[in-house]
């Protein structure tokens, strides 16, 4: 039989280790509750493909677009090499086609987005700023590029990307947030200003 | 054999003030254990002894021993409610192109909830879908959340982003939303705007409710879809989605006039044609 100072050393050493056990299960999680969990408001959209920058993109020639999209592609000089280019759909009308662009810089693949709209400098600048409180995620802040445009900067958690107007021209460059940062998005967006004519 | 605890703690205070030489006690920490006699010299190497017993070198190994097992626990359960998966199908406008709404009757049923999965999270999600100007990146959708307690909550939900980034989300409880049911809900443009409002029929009589208005998204169009999606290996997303229609120039309603599959990273679940303006998400492998 334990003396009773053997049993009271056991007794204590039994206590701390179910207390480190009982610290290592609240800390590791393996109650639902303290795991990463889906609550309401964080479906988080569709799941990024930089490889399909349309639903119903046909490939094309890109030197080629302005035939089938009624205005020719701008190409940006120094970010990477061009992958694919697509429009939308046959049949899509003159006023709904888009130029899709998919670029590789050699970190990640991004998408140069190009249409015609009708779309104003104000509804543009309406949409900087992100409530949180709303379900808005990552952030989206007014900047400026190298010329002066200014440009809807939407950044994280999915993706990084500028939106800017140039005329009645939309541009939409934008890459997985994992690959394509910030700095990435908005030297691919000088790049492509710099290159309209 | 020990002496009651008065006696004893009576006996070892004497001893103590014996030492101390003085007739008033003054403070000195000493161990003393309540019904025990104080620790005498051959008590105390019997301490010293203990402590240097195998059995304490084992206790810290024991200890962290444990917290390695509560720690290690940790990583499957965190993956298993993280992980979203998304079947999207879409709808045939036939020569139309682009819609300016989608209409989707949607069947709200009681899902199996994945255990990893909180009570009070909304694993599960049915929704009516476009995607803006049909790129791939930019949607606006209505339809219901579920949530994972054991008696299932529905609430209605509301949403639109650019480049793949959320900009609003909103909920809204409705009693109507309760298994098995039917309700129908519309992404619908404002004409002559970028504005989107989304709407829902509890086929209840009462006719359509505004839920939530989006502004100033870029486009007025899109390519209407319907999606299930769900996070947790074992949640379950199977649902009817029929009398899909979609909105033209004129306000006017038509049928899809096909369905077919846009997306689907879901190992478990599928979308299955069954009409030209219905599908179902079923249980099947594959993509699309």
């Amino acid at each position: 039989m334990l003396r009773r100072k053997t049993r009271l050393v056991v007794c204590v050493g039994a206590f701390l280790a179910v207390a480190a056990l009982v610290v290592g299960l609240a800390v590791g999680g393996t109650t639902t509750n303290s795991a990463p969990q889906p609550v309401e408001g964080e479906f988080p959209g569709p799941p990024v493909n930089v490889d399909r920058p349309f639903v119903d993109g046909v490939t094309i020639d890109p030197g080629n677009a302005a035939s089938i999209a009624g205005f020719s592609a701008v190409f940006p000089k120094h970010s990477g090499n061009l992958v694919a280019g697509y429009v939308h759909a046959s049949g899509t009308s003159p006023d709904d086609q888009a130029i899709g662009l998919v670029y590789d810089n050699g970190t990640s693949r991004f998408d140069v987005i190009e249409d015609k709209t009708r779309m104003t400098q104000a509804d543009l600048t309406s949409l900087a700023g992100c409530d949180h409180g709303t379900g808005c995620v990552g952030a989206w802040t007014l900047v400026q590029l190298q010329d002066g445009t200014q440009a809807l900067e939407i950044s994280g958690p999915q993706t990084n990307g500028l939106i800017w107007l140039h005329g009645e021209r939309r541009f939409d460059v934008f890459g997985p947030a994992a690959s394509f940062s910030v700095d990435a998005a908005v030297s691919a967006s000088n790049d492509v200003e710099n290159a309209i004519t | 054999m020990h002496d009651s605890l008065g006696e004893e703690t009576t006996r070892s205070f004497r001893q103590l003030f014996a030492r101390l030489g003085s007739s008033r006690p003054t403070l000195k920490l000493k161990l003393m254990l309540p019904g025990r006699p104080a620790l005498r010299a051959r008590g105390e190497r019997r301490l010293r002894d203990t402590f240097g017993s195998r059995l304490l070198i084992a206790l810290p190994v024991a200890c962290a021993a444990a917290a390695v097992v509560g720690l290690s626990a940790a990583p499957a359960a965190e993956a298993a409610c993280s992980t979203e998966y998304g079947v999207f199908w879409k709808m045939s406008t036939g020569t139309y192109g682009l819609a300016y709404g989608a209409r989707n009757e949607i069947e709200v049923k009681q899902h199996s909830i994945d255990s990893s999965c909180a009570s009070g999270s909304y694993p599960v999600a049915e929704t009516s879908h476009l995607r803006l100007g049909g790129n791939d990146g930019d949607w606006v959708e209505a339809g219901y959340e579920e949530d994972g307690s054991a008696t299932p909550r529905y609430v209605a939900f509301a949403e639109w982003g650019l480049n793949y980034t959320t900009k609003s989300f909103n909920t809204r409880s409705y009693a109507c939303l309760s298994a098995p049911s039917y309700e129908r809900w519309e992404p619908v443009n404002a004409a002559g705007t970028y504005n989107w409002n989304t709407w829902l029929d509890c086929e209840d009589g009462a006719g359509w409710r505004l839920l939530f208005q989006y502004s100033s998204t870029g486009f007025a169009r899109g390519i209407p879809m319907g999606e299930g999606s769900r996070y947790g290996d074992n949640s379950g997303i199977t649902a009817v989605h029929q009398n899909l229609q979609w909105q033209d120039a004129t306000n006017t309603w038509n049928y899809a006039s096909g369905v077919s599959c846009y997306s689907d990273n879901d190992p478990t679940y599928s979308g299955s044609g069954v009409t030209a303006s219905r599908f179902d998400i079923v249980t099947a492998s594959g993509s699309c």
